[in-house]
């Protein structure tokens, strides 16, 4: 078996092979499955899964790759994509990590086209008991899901309560956030934990305070941490890849932009779901999790 | 022309910076003031707790929040050159105003919706000021 290239042995896969395919990417993570006999390869360009057959030599070669930029030759086999080479490449022009900042990154929110797409794509998120989890982990796992399953990029909107609500509404939250589709022209809040449908960001934020008031829509977090006692409520409109609202704090203090998914945020937010550590033990870092 | 487009817009951002509220709630706990009313001292007494400042949960045209208060006044008078007064009343203020062009809220200025003579103004610190107030012996105004 080749150092530099790699076939993999799948036969027992060939009868189902459907579709075939090569992806130029970078290797973010390997992982031993913990539930099937196979290496795990987390790809950076499209946050997919590509699977390959567990043994000694395939985990110490797989193992090398990390971090490096590679061509995967695949087979599609029901769900899964099976490796059947995997080959280092080099420097490469393309944009491929996803998981690592890139200052030329200008990625655009998808538009999805139609309502009834939308509404598609919201019911395939993943449900969840929103007792189980906070909203900014399982807002962040379905962001990565809708980019990884189906290439959409998707924003999010988070809304900040202010002191002066939370202390005289007696009120328990300070945030709340739910990724956001673009359909025709409009923007949608998918929050599958507390509503059934996709809502317009009116909609959404009137699930979640009193209509007649209005939410001003900020550009900088000091915007509502400067004005507690002057307003309600804050919206903010972010793309996907802000985890917390610190991370907000960071940007507009600090100038630290993030375009770039974080291995360690996915793996914390894929415990928003029940049984998310074993569906998604791609994302595993072997470290201990950053947010309880 | 160009000249009175620019003291236009001028004005009309000054105005617009003018409806900014800055949010100042009432401080709770109880404030004490001094009012005489035909020559009768009456002692005014205002009571706030704080599960009775909320938010009206409505906003003027510029989409400021107003407040909603319920106090409790008392307003009694000791003197014994005239009737004694002891009048007792639990009131709810709010600081949602109207003016011509529709609903505008003020920091400092507070009504009662079901009887507007009960008013009150505060301070930038929350702090009452002034309590106007019906009575059985006339208006009731006290400083405090």
């Amino acid at each position: 078996m080749s150092l530099r290239s790699i076939l993999v042995m799948g036969l027992f896969f060939a009868a189902s092979f459907a579709q075939a395919g090569q992806t130029l990417t970078n290797v973010t993570a390997v992982v031993e499955s913990g539930r099937t006999r196979r290496m795990l390869v987390l790809s950076s360009v499209d946050g997919r899964v590509y699977k390959a057959e567990r043994n000694r030599e395939m985990k110490a070669y797989l193992e090398s790759l990390r971090g490096l930029n590679v061509q995967i030759s695949w087979n599609q086999v029901g769900p899964e994509r099976v490796i059947t080479a995997i080959t280092p490449v080099g420097n490469v022009s393309q944009d491929v990590n996803f998981f690592a900042p890139s200052a030329n990154r200008d990625v655009e929110p998808t538009d999805v086209g139609t309502l009834e797409r939308a509404v598609a794509i919201f019911n395939g998120l993943n449900d969840t008991n929103k007792t189980r989890s906070q909203c900014f982990k399982r807002a962040h796992m379905w962001s990565f899901d809708m980019w990884s399953r189906l290439g959409v990029i998707s924003q999010k909107i988070y809304i900040f309560y202010t002191r002066r609500y939370i202390e005289l509404q007696d009120f328990d939250w300070w945030f709340h956030v739910a990724p956001v589709v673009r359909a025709g022209g409009v923007d949608y809040a998918l929050d599958r934990a507390f509503t059934k449908k996709p809502l317009t960001i009116r909609e959404w934020k009137d699930k979640f305070l009193n209509k007649n008031i209005t939410c001003p829509t900020i550009t900088h977090y000091d915007e509502y941490y400067n004005n507690q006692w002057s307003r309600l409520c804050y919206l903010r409109l972010m793309p996907m890849w802000y985890f917390r609202p610190a991370d907000i704090r960071d940007l507009d203090r600090e100038g630290i932009v993030k375009n770039n998914w974080d291995l360690a945020e996915l793996q914390d937010a894929r415990r928003a779901f029940e049984g998310g550590e074993q569906t998604y033990e791609a994302l595993d870092t072997g470290a201990d999790t950053i947010t309880h | 022309m160009k000249t009175t487009i620019i003291a236009l817009l001028a004005l009309s951002s000054v105005t617009a910076l003018a409806h900014t509220i800055r949010g100042t709630a009432v401080l709770r706990g109880k404030a004490e003031g001094l009012a005489w009313v035909n020559g009768v001292q009456i002692e005014c007494v205002v009571k706030l707790d704080k599960k009775k400042i909320t938010n009206l949960l409505d906003e003027d045209r510029y989409g400021n929040p107003a407040y909603q208060v319920e106090a409790e006044i008392s307003l009694v008078s000791k003197d014994r050159r005239a009737l004694p007064l002891r009048e007792r009343h639990e009131v709810r203020f709010i600081n949602m105003h109207t003016d011509a062009e529709g609903k505008i809220v003020r920091d400092e200025a507070y009504f009662a919706p079901t009887d507007r003579r009960f008013n009150f103004t505060i301070d930038a610190n929350g702090r009452f000021k002034v309590l106007y107030a019906p009575s059985a012996v006339g208006n009731v105004v006290c400083r405090f």
